[in-house]
Protein backbone atom coordinates (compact mmCIF):
# COMPACT_ATOMS: atom_id res chain seq x y z
CA UNK A 1 0.00 0.00 0.00
CA UNK A 2 1.24 3.36 -1.01
CA UNK A 3 0.33 7.36 -0.29
CA UNK A 4 -0.21 9.86 -3.07
CA UNK A 5 -0.91 13.06 -3.29
CA UNK A 6 -2.56 15.07 -5.85
CA UNK A 7 -0.68 18.29 -7.13
CA UNK A 8 -0.98 20.76 -10.23
CA UNK A 9 3.05 20.37 -11.17
CA UNK A 10 2.43 23.55 -12.42
CA UNK A 11 1.63 25.77 -9.26
CA UNK A 12 3.90 27.00 -7.11
CA UNK A 13 1.40 26.69 -4.10
CA UNK A 14 1.95 22.77 -3.52
CA UNK A 15 5.13 22.49 -0.82
CA UNK A 16 2.25 21.98 1.94
CA UNK A 17 0.48 18.61 0.25
CA UNK A 18 3.49 17.02 -0.81
CA UNK A 19 5.31 17.84 2.49
CA UNK A 20 2.19 16.56 4.48
CA UNK A 21 1.92 13.85 2.08
CA UNK A 22 6.05 12.77 2.28
CA UNK A 23 5.62 13.19 6.17
CA UNK A 24 2.44 10.89 6.40
CA UNK A 25 4.22 8.11 4.28
CA UNK A 26 7.41 7.87 5.95
CA UNK A 27 5.26 7.68 9.46
CA UNK A 28 3.24 4.41 8.00
CA UNK A 29 6.86 3.13 6.08
CA UNK A 30 5.14 3.42 2.80
CA UNK A 31 6.51 4.56 -0.44
CA UNK A 32 4.97 8.42 -1.69
CA UNK A 33 3.55 9.04 -5.05
CA UNK A 34 3.50 12.92 -6.29
CA UNK A 35 0.88 12.99 -9.02
CA UNK A 36 0.02 15.24 -11.44
CA UNK A 37 -2.89 15.12 -13.91
CA UNK A 38 -2.12 17.76 -16.95
CA UNK A 39 -4.26 17.91 -20.07
CA UNK A 40 -1.17 17.98 -21.79
CA UNK A 41 2.56 17.13 -20.54
CA UNK A 42 3.61 20.19 -19.87
CA UNK A 43 7.21 20.11 -21.55
CA UNK A 44 7.90 22.47 -23.77
CA UNK A 45 3.92 23.54 -23.67
CA UNK A 46 4.72 26.07 -21.05
CA UNK A 47 5.84 29.33 -20.58
CA UNK A 48 9.18 29.88 -18.99
CA UNK A 49 8.11 30.76 -15.65
CA UNK A 50 5.73 27.66 -15.31
CA UNK A 51 8.84 25.44 -16.79
CA UNK A 52 10.93 26.84 -13.37
CA UNK A 53 7.94 26.45 -11.35
CA UNK A 54 7.50 22.48 -12.67
CA UNK A 55 11.56 21.80 -11.92
CA UNK A 56 11.09 23.33 -8.45
CA UNK A 57 8.07 20.97 -7.57
CA UNK A 58 10.35 17.99 -9.32
CA UNK A 59 13.42 18.79 -7.63
CA UNK A 60 11.37 19.35 -4.17
CA UNK A 61 9.75 15.70 -4.40
CA UNK A 62 13.02 14.03 -5.66
CA UNK A 63 15.16 15.87 -2.47
CA UNK A 64 12.12 14.60 0.12
CA UNK A 65 12.92 11.21 -1.64
CA UNK A 66 8.87 10.74 -3.10
CA UNK A 67 8.46 9.70 -6.89
CA UNK A 68 6.67 11.83 -9.13
CA UNK A 69 3.58 10.94 -11.92
CA UNK A 70 2.32 12.71 -14.24
CA UNK A 71 -0.66 11.35 -16.39
CA UNK A 72 -2.24 13.25 -18.93
CA UNK A 73 -6.06 13.16 -18.53
CA UNK A 74 -9.31 15.57 -18.93
CA UNK A 75 -11.20 14.43 -15.98
CA UNK A 76 -8.86 15.03 -13.33
CA UNK A 77 -10.82 12.87 -10.51
CA UNK A 78 -11.35 9.65 -12.94
CA UNK A 79 -7.49 9.76 -14.23
CA UNK A 80 -6.42 9.99 -10.52
CA UNK A 81 -8.69 7.01 -9.64
CA UNK A 82 -7.33 5.17 -12.15
CA UNK A 83 -3.56 5.87 -11.24
CA UNK A 84 -4.11 5.32 -7.63
CA UNK A 85 -5.80 2.02 -8.00
CA UNK A 86 -2.67 1.59 -10.04
CA UNK A 87 -0.48 2.23 -7.53
CA UNK A 88 -2.01 0.61 -4.62
CA UNK A 89 -2.58 3.70 -3.23
CA UNK A 90 -4.52 3.56 0.00
CA UNK A 91 -4.20 7.52 1.18
CA UNK A 92 -4.39 10.65 -1.21
CA UNK A 93 -3.39 13.80 -0.14
CA UNK A 94 -4.80 16.99 -2.02
CA UNK A 95 -4.85 20.54 -1.51
CA UNK A 96 -8.50 22.19 -0.20
CA UNK A 97 -10.27 23.86 -3.27
CA UNK A 98 -8.35 22.18 -5.64
CA UNK A 99 -9.40 23.17 -9.31
CA UNK A 100 -13.38 23.89 -8.80
CA UNK A 101 -15.56 22.45 -11.55
CA UNK A 102 -19.14 23.15 -11.20
CA UNK A 103 -18.68 23.98 -7.70
CA UNK A 104 -17.15 20.88 -6.76
CA UNK A 105 -13.89 20.36 -5.65
CA UNK A 106 -11.44 17.73 -7.19
CA UNK A 107 -12.04 15.95 -3.32
CA UNK A 108 -15.78 16.14 -3.83
CA UNK A 109 -15.58 14.77 -7.44
CA UNK A 110 -13.26 12.05 -5.93
CA UNK A 111 -15.42 11.03 -3.03
CA UNK A 112 -18.86 11.15 -5.46
CA UNK A 113 -16.70 8.28 -7.46
CA UNK A 114 -16.43 6.48 -4.64
CA UNK A 115 -12.22 5.79 -4.10
CA UNK A 116 -11.20 2.66 -2.40
CA UNK A 117 -9.05 4.98 -0.64
CA UNK A 118 -8.55 7.90 2.08
CA UNK A 119 -8.91 11.26 0.94
CA UNK A 120 -6.71 14.03 3.09
CA UNK A 121 -7.78 17.55 1.79
CA UNK A 122 -5.11 19.58 2.82
CA UNK A 123 -5.44 22.70 4.67
CA UNK A 124 -4.28 25.95 2.37
CA UNK A 125 -2.74 27.11 5.74
CA UNK B 1 -10.82 0.13 33.78
CA UNK B 2 -9.73 3.61 34.37
CA UNK B 3 -9.18 6.86 32.12
CA UNK B 4 -6.31 8.47 34.25
CA UNK B 5 -3.65 6.97 32.97
CA UNK B 6 -2.78 10.47 31.83
CA UNK B 7 -3.58 12.04 34.96
CA UNK B 8 -1.33 10.86 37.39
CA UNK B 9 -1.02 12.15 41.11
CA UNK B 10 1.91 14.16 39.89
CA UNK B 11 -0.12 16.14 37.61
CA UNK B 12 -2.31 16.78 40.06
CA UNK B 13 0.43 17.86 42.20
CA UNK B 14 1.54 20.31 39.53
CA UNK B 15 -1.47 21.52 39.65
CA UNK B 16 -1.93 22.51 43.41
CA UNK B 17 1.61 24.03 43.28
CA UNK B 18 0.39 26.46 40.77
CA UNK B 19 -0.49 30.15 41.75
CA UNK B 20 -3.71 30.40 41.85
CA UNK B 21 -6.17 32.09 43.82
CA UNK B 22 -8.45 29.04 44.61
CA UNK B 23 -7.63 25.55 44.88
CA UNK B 24 -8.51 22.68 42.29
CA UNK B 25 -10.69 19.98 42.56
CA UNK B 26 -10.30 16.07 42.30
CA UNK B 27 -13.48 14.01 41.83
CA UNK B 28 -13.14 10.04 42.02
CA UNK B 29 -16.49 9.32 39.84
CA UNK B 30 -17.85 6.09 40.23
CA UNK B 31 -21.14 3.63 39.42
CA UNK B 32 -21.79 3.01 43.08
CA UNK B 33 -20.28 1.86 46.52
CA UNK B 34 -18.18 -0.45 47.33
CA UNK B 35 -16.26 0.19 43.47
CA UNK B 36 -13.05 1.48 45.69
CA UNK B 37 -13.14 5.51 45.15
CA UNK B 38 -12.72 6.10 49.18
CA UNK B 39 -9.19 4.08 49.02
CA UNK B 40 -8.46 5.01 45.46
CA UNK B 41 -8.16 8.76 46.80
CA UNK B 42 -6.34 8.01 50.14
CA UNK B 43 -3.95 6.01 48.04
CA UNK B 44 -3.12 8.85 46.23
CA UNK B 45 -3.25 11.18 49.55
CA UNK B 46 -0.73 9.25 50.61
CA UNK B 47 1.43 9.30 47.30
CA UNK B 48 0.87 13.12 47.44
CA UNK B 49 2.17 13.72 50.83
CA UNK B 50 5.61 10.94 50.26
CA UNK B 51 6.11 13.76 47.47
CA UNK B 52 5.93 16.48 49.93
CA UNK B 53 2.45 17.75 49.95
CA UNK B 54 0.97 18.74 53.19
CA UNK B 55 -2.23 16.22 53.05
CA UNK B 56 -5.21 16.03 55.46
CA UNK B 57 -8.34 14.28 55.84
CA UNK B 58 -11.36 16.59 56.37
CA UNK B 59 -13.74 13.79 56.21
CA UNK B 60 -13.65 10.43 55.06
CA UNK B 61 -16.48 8.31 55.99
CA UNK B 62 -15.17 4.37 56.52
CA UNK B 63 -18.68 2.67 56.68
CA UNK B 64 -17.00 0.36 58.76
CA UNK B 65 -15.11 -0.81 55.78
CA UNK B 66 -11.94 -2.13 57.53
CA UNK B 67 -9.77 -1.56 54.11
CA UNK B 68 -10.93 1.95 53.81
CA UNK B 69 -9.93 2.28 57.54
CA UNK B 70 -6.79 1.02 56.96
CA UNK B 71 -6.01 2.94 54.27
CA UNK B 72 -6.25 5.77 56.04
CA UNK B 73 -3.30 4.63 58.26
CA UNK B 74 -1.15 7.20 58.90
CA UNK B 75 -2.43 10.65 57.53
CA UNK B 76 -3.75 13.88 59.82
CA UNK B 77 -6.84 13.63 60.41
CA UNK B 78 -8.73 16.94 61.27
CA UNK B 79 -11.65 15.93 64.58
CA UNK B 80 -15.13 15.92 63.35
CA UNK B 81 -17.29 17.92 65.07
CA UNK B 82 -20.53 17.32 66.65
CA UNK B 83 -24.12 18.26 66.07
CA UNK B 84 -27.08 17.58 68.07
CA UNK B 85 -30.68 16.94 65.75
CA UNK B 86 -33.37 16.49 67.77
CA UNK B 87 -32.21 13.01 69.89
CA UNK B 88 -29.22 12.39 67.82
CA UNK B 89 -25.88 13.80 67.65
CA UNK B 90 -24.43 13.55 64.50
CA UNK B 91 -20.73 13.88 62.99
CA UNK B 92 -19.90 15.95 60.36
CA UNK B 93 -17.02 17.65 58.80
CA UNK B 94 -15.87 20.59 60.83
CA UNK B 95 -15.07 23.06 58.18
CA UNK B 96 -13.99 26.07 60.13
CA UNK B 97 -11.29 23.60 61.20
CA UNK B 98 -10.55 22.51 57.92
CA UNK B 99 -9.92 26.24 56.71
CA UNK B 100 -7.98 27.39 59.69
CA UNK B 101 -5.82 24.23 59.37
CA UNK B 102 -5.25 25.86 55.46
CA UNK B 103 -3.36 22.81 54.10
CA UNK B 104 -2.27 22.33 50.67
CA UNK B 105 -5.06 19.59 49.60
CA UNK B 106 -7.92 18.46 51.60
CA UNK B 107 -9.41 15.25 51.64
CA UNK B 108 -13.07 15.25 51.76
CA UNK B 109 -15.22 12.28 50.77
CA UNK B 110 -18.78 12.09 49.88
CA UNK B 111 -19.29 15.17 48.00
CA UNK B 112 -23.02 15.00 47.81
CA UNK B 113 -23.44 15.01 51.61
CA UNK B 114 -26.41 16.68 53.20
CA UNK B 115 -25.58 18.44 56.15
CA UNK B 116 -26.59 18.65 59.86
CA UNK B 117 -29.51 21.23 60.09
CA UNK B 118 -27.63 24.55 62.18
CA UNK B 119 -24.53 23.54 59.35
CA UNK B 120 -23.07 26.29 57.70
CA UNK B 121 -24.22 25.13 54.06
CA UNK B 122 -27.19 22.59 53.34
CA UNK B 123 -24.33 20.44 51.34
CA UNK B 124 -20.83 19.57 50.98
CA UNK B 125 -20.58 20.37 47.90
CA UNK B 126 -21.23 24.11 49.25
CA UNK B 127 -18.42 23.43 51.72
CA UNK B 128 -16.01 22.42 49.52
CA UNK B 129 -16.71 25.17 47.16
CA UNK B 130 -15.45 27.61 50.50
CA UNK B 131 -12.40 25.27 50.60
CA UNK B 132 -11.59 25.46 47.30
CA UNK B 133 -12.42 29.29 47.03
CA UNK B 134 -10.24 29.64 50.45
CA UNK B 135 -7.17 28.21 48.06
CA UNK B 136 -7.17 24.33 49.16
CA UNK B 137 -7.43 21.89 46.67
CA UNK B 138 -9.56 18.99 47.30
CA UNK B 139 -9.96 15.56 46.46
CA UNK B 140 -13.31 14.55 46.73
CA UNK B 141 -15.76 11.05 46.01
CA UNK B 142 -19.22 10.33 44.74
CA UNK B 143 -21.39 8.15 42.61
CA UNK B 144 -22.64 8.87 39.07
CA UNK B 145 -26.34 9.09 40.23
CA UNK B 146 -25.72 12.03 42.33
CA UNK B 147 -25.04 14.35 39.72
CA UNK B 148 -27.85 16.55 38.56
CA UNK B 149 -27.73 16.23 35.21
CA UNK B 150 -28.04 12.16 35.24
CA UNK B 151 -31.56 12.35 37.06
CA UNK B 152 -33.97 11.87 34.48
CA UNK B 153 -31.79 8.48 33.08
CA UNK B 154 -31.63 7.31 36.73
CA UNK B 155 -34.93 8.09 37.51
CA UNK B 156 -36.48 5.94 34.29
CA UNK B 157 -33.51 2.69 35.67
CA UNK B 158 -34.50 2.73 38.82
CA UNK B 159 -37.63 4.77 39.85
CA UNK B 160 -35.98 6.13 42.70
CA UNK B 161 -35.37 9.78 42.57
CA UNK B 162 -32.51 10.83 44.45
CA UNK B 163 -32.34 13.43 46.62
CA UNK B 164 -28.76 14.16 47.02
CA UNK B 165 -27.58 15.69 44.02
CA UNK B 166 -24.29 17.98 42.79
CA UNK B 167 -24.95 20.46 40.11
CA UNK B 168 -23.08 19.65 36.95
CA UNK B 169 -20.90 22.69 36.93
CA UNK B 170 -19.04 21.62 40.47
CA UNK B 171 -17.91 18.73 38.38
CA UNK B 172 -17.71 20.68 35.16
CA UNK B 173 -15.26 22.81 37.11
CA UNK B 174 -12.62 20.54 38.09
CA UNK B 175 -9.32 19.86 37.18
CA UNK B 176 -9.65 16.19 37.54
CA UNK B 177 -12.44 13.52 37.33
CA UNK B 178 -11.26 10.25 37.85
CA UNK B 179 -13.34 7.03 36.96
CA UNK B 180 -13.16 4.68 39.72
CA UNK B 181 -13.93 1.33 37.75
CA UNK B 182 -14.89 -2.09 38.84
CA UNK B 183 -16.49 -5.00 36.22
CA UNK B 184 -19.97 -5.75 37.91
CA UNK B 185 -20.25 -9.19 38.40
CA UNK B 186 -16.66 -8.28 40.88
CA UNK B 187 -18.73 -5.32 42.49
CA UNK B 188 -21.80 -8.15 43.44
CA UNK B 189 -19.11 -10.33 44.82
CA UNK B 190 -17.44 -7.69 47.23
CA UNK B 191 -21.25 -7.20 48.18
CA UNK B 192 -21.32 -11.16 48.61
CA UNK B 193 -18.67 -11.10 51.02
CA UNK B 194 -19.21 -7.84 53.28
CA UNK B 195 -17.29 -5.93 51.89
CA UNK B 196 -19.83 -3.24 51.05
CA UNK B 197 -22.72 -3.67 53.58
CA UNK B 198 -23.38 -5.92 56.64
CA UNK B 199 -25.10 -9.35 55.28
CA UNK B 200 -28.73 -8.18 55.75
CA UNK B 201 -28.32 -4.64 54.37
CA UNK B 202 -26.01 -6.51 51.63
CA UNK B 203 -29.12 -9.23 50.47
CA UNK B 204 -31.31 -6.59 50.02
CA UNK B 205 -28.47 -4.20 47.90
CA UNK B 206 -28.29 -7.03 45.51
CA UNK B 207 -32.49 -7.41 45.21
CA UNK B 208 -32.24 -3.27 44.36
CA UNK B 209 -29.54 -1.28 43.60
CA UNK B 210 -26.99 -3.59 43.02
CA UNK B 211 -29.10 -5.18 40.34
CA UNK B 212 -26.76 -6.37 37.78
CA UNK B 213 -28.97 -4.77 34.96
CA UNK B 214 -28.66 -1.60 36.93
CA UNK B 215 -25.19 -1.94 37.73
CA UNK B 216 -24.39 -1.81 34.12
CA UNK B 217 -26.40 1.02 33.14
CA UNK B 218 -24.66 2.78 36.12
CA UNK B 219 -21.65 2.14 34.82
CA UNK B 220 -22.19 3.29 31.46
CA UNK B 221 -23.34 6.80 32.55
CA UNK B 222 -20.21 6.98 35.17
CA UNK B 223 -18.01 5.83 32.37
CA UNK B 224 -19.69 8.29 29.85
CA UNK B 225 -19.81 10.97 32.06
CA UNK B 226 -16.09 10.64 32.91
CA UNK B 227 -15.20 10.65 29.38
CA UNK B 228 -17.31 14.12 29.03
CA UNK B 229 -15.57 15.54 31.92
CA UNK B 230 -11.90 14.65 30.38
CA UNK B 231 -10.21 16.69 28.00
CA UNK B 232 -11.98 19.84 29.20
CA UNK B 233 -9.33 20.74 31.34
CA UNK B 234 -6.15 19.04 29.82
CA UNK B 235 -2.76 21.03 30.18
CA UNK B 236 -0.96 20.96 26.53
CA UNK B 237 1.19 23.50 27.01
CA UNK B 238 2.73 22.50 29.77
CA UNK B 239 4.71 19.93 27.33
CA UNK B 240 4.12 20.02 23.79
CA UNK B 241 4.91 16.25 22.71
CA UNK B 242 1.73 15.47 24.57
CA UNK B 243 -0.56 17.86 22.32
CA UNK B 244 -2.80 15.58 20.59
CA UNK B 245 -2.55 16.22 16.81
CA UNK B 246 -4.79 13.30 15.37
CA UNK B 247 -8.65 13.39 16.35
CA UNK B 248 -11.87 11.26 15.01
CA UNK B 249 -15.21 12.64 14.62
CA UNK B 250 -17.27 10.23 15.73
CA UNK B 251 -20.76 10.14 13.82
CA UNK B 252 -24.01 8.85 15.68
CA UNK B 253 -23.90 5.03 13.55
CA UNK B 254 -22.17 2.82 15.97
CA UNK B 255 -20.89 0.51 13.36
CA UNK B 256 -18.87 3.49 11.46
CA UNK B 257 -17.81 4.88 14.83
CA UNK B 258 -16.05 1.61 15.78
CA UNK B 259 -14.34 1.71 12.84
CA UNK B 260 -13.37 5.25 12.58
CA UNK B 261 -12.58 4.17 16.35
CA UNK B 262 -10.11 1.66 15.30
CA UNK B 263 -8.72 3.33 12.19
CA UNK B 264 -7.81 6.59 14.58
CA UNK B 265 -5.78 4.10 16.79
CA UNK B 266 -3.97 2.59 14.26
CA UNK B 267 -3.08 6.41 12.93
CA UNK B 268 -1.97 7.73 16.16
CA UNK B 269 -0.58 4.56 16.82
CA UNK B 270 2.59 4.85 13.69
CA UNK B 271 2.38 8.62 13.87
CA UNK B 272 3.34 8.39 17.81
CA UNK B 273 0.89 10.56 19.04
CA UNK B 274 -1.94 11.51 21.22
CA UNK B 275 -5.67 10.69 19.89
CA UNK B 276 -8.89 12.43 20.62
CA UNK B 277 -12.70 10.92 19.77
CA UNK B 278 -14.63 13.77 19.82
CA UNK B 279 -19.07 13.32 19.50
CA UNK B 280 -21.08 16.34 18.72
CA UNK B 281 -24.11 15.19 20.92
CA UNK B 282 -27.37 16.55 19.49
CA UNK B 283 -30.51 16.84 20.93
CA UNK B 284 -31.81 13.98 18.74
CA UNK B 285 -28.76 12.06 20.11
CA UNK B 286 -29.55 12.06 23.58
CA UNK B 287 -29.94 9.13 26.01
CA UNK B 288 -33.77 9.37 26.21
CA UNK B 289 -34.39 9.57 22.42
CA UNK B 290 -32.11 6.89 21.86
CA UNK B 291 -33.22 2.64 22.54
CA UNK B 292 -31.23 0.75 24.73
CA UNK B 293 -29.25 -1.05 22.43
CA UNK B 294 -28.27 2.70 20.59
CA UNK B 295 -27.29 3.95 24.12
CA UNK B 296 -25.11 0.55 25.07
CA UNK B 297 -23.51 0.77 21.52
CA UNK B 298 -22.85 4.62 22.12
CA UNK B 299 -21.10 3.36 25.25
CA UNK B 300 -19.27 0.35 23.69
CA UNK B 301 -17.39 2.42 21.31
CA UNK B 302 -16.77 5.73 24.06
CA UNK B 303 -15.45 2.85 26.07
CA UNK B 304 -13.26 1.47 22.95
CA UNK B 305 -12.00 4.68 22.38
CA UNK B 306 -10.60 4.96 26.02
CA UNK B 307 -9.13 1.43 25.99
CA UNK B 308 -7.31 2.33 22.84
CA UNK B 309 -5.78 5.43 24.47
CA UNK B 310 -7.83 8.22 23.24
CA UNK B 311 -9.53 11.16 25.24
CA UNK B 312 -12.63 11.40 24.86
CA UNK B 313 -14.52 14.66 24.24
CA UNK B 314 -18.38 14.92 23.96
CA UNK B 315 -19.85 18.51 23.28
CA UNK B 316 -23.20 18.80 23.34
CA UNK B 317 -24.58 21.46 20.30
CA UNK B 318 -26.78 21.41 17.86
CA UNK B 319 -23.96 22.70 15.17
CA UNK B 320 -22.02 19.77 14.88
CA UNK B 321 -19.47 21.79 12.60
CA UNK B 322 -18.65 24.45 14.85
CA UNK B 323 -18.38 22.62 17.67
CA UNK B 324 -15.82 20.18 16.33
CA UNK B 325 -14.07 23.15 14.95
CA UNK B 326 -14.01 24.81 18.35
CA UNK B 327 -12.27 21.38 20.07
CA UNK B 328 -9.89 21.14 16.67
CA UNK B 329 -8.39 24.84 17.58
CA UNK B 330 -8.32 24.51 21.70
CA UNK B 331 -6.52 20.76 21.47
CA UNK B 332 -4.55 21.71 18.46
CA UNK B 333 -5.53 19.26 16.13
CA UNK B 334 -3.88 19.09 13.18
CA UNK B 335 -5.72 15.62 11.16
CA UNK B 336 -9.22 15.09 12.02
CA UNK B 337 -10.51 11.68 10.65
CA UNK B 338 -14.16 11.80 9.49
CA UNK B 339 -16.19 9.10 7.53
CA UNK B 340 -17.35 9.60 3.96
CA UNK B 341 -19.95 12.02 3.73
CA UNK B 342 -23.26 10.91 3.56
CA UNK B 343 -25.02 13.46 1.28
CA UNK B 344 -23.41 13.08 -2.11
CA UNK B 345 -23.98 14.45 -5.72
CA UNK B 346 -26.84 17.14 -6.07
CA UNK B 347 -27.92 17.07 -2.71
CA UNK B 348 -24.39 17.68 -1.52
CA UNK B 349 -24.01 20.72 -3.30
CA UNK B 350 -27.43 22.46 -2.38
CA UNK B 351 -27.20 21.54 1.46
CA UNK B 352 -23.31 20.76 2.28
CA UNK B 353 -23.34 18.34 4.87
CA UNK B 354 -20.66 18.05 7.42
CA UNK B 355 -17.90 16.18 5.68
CA UNK B 356 -18.54 19.33 2.88
CA UNK B 357 -18.31 22.12 5.09
CA UNK B 358 -15.28 20.73 7.31
CA UNK B 359 -13.55 20.76 4.17
CA UNK B 360 -14.02 24.42 3.94
CA UNK B 361 -12.15 25.13 7.17
CA UNK B 362 -8.94 25.63 7.69
CA UNK B 363 -5.82 25.07 10.19
CA UNK B 364 -6.13 20.99 9.51
CA UNK B 365 -6.17 18.66 7.29
CA UNK B 366 -9.43 16.50 6.87
CA UNK B 367 -8.73 12.52 6.63
CA UNK B 368 -12.18 10.87 4.83
CA UNK B 369 -11.96 7.83 5.73
CA UNK B 370 -12.27 4.73 3.42
CA UNK B 371 -13.40 1.56 5.64
CA UNK B 372 -14.62 -1.56 4.61
CA UNK B 373 -17.20 -1.89 7.95
CA UNK B 374 -16.67 -5.91 7.98
CA UNK B 375 -13.05 -6.06 8.01
CA UNK B 376 -12.51 -2.73 10.40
Amino acid sequence: MSVAAAIRITSADEDRVIRHAVEFARQQSAPCFIISVVSELPYGAVAEEERNVVRRNLEMITELEASPVMQEGDDVAKTLLAIARGFGVRTLFLQSGTSRLLGRSIAEQLLYLDPPFDVVVVSSD
Amino acid sequence: MTDDRGRRADEFLALTRRESAKGKLKVYLGMAAGVGKTVRMLDDAHAMRRQGIDVVVGFVESHGRAETVARIGDLEVIPRTSRQYKDVVIEEMDLDACLKRKPDVLVVDELPHTNAPGSRHEKRWQDVEEILGAGISVMTAMNVQHLEGVQDIVRSATGIDIRERVPDRVIREAATVILVDLPVPELQERLKQGKIYPPDQARRALDNFFRAELLVKLRELALLQTADYSGRHGTPEEDSNLTPRIAVALPFEPAVARALILRGSRLAGRMNTRWLALYVRRRRDHAENMSAAQHRLLTENVQLAMSLGASVVIRESEDVVGALLDVIREEKVSLLVVGRPSRRGLLGRVSPGIVQRLQEAKGFDLLIADFDLENE
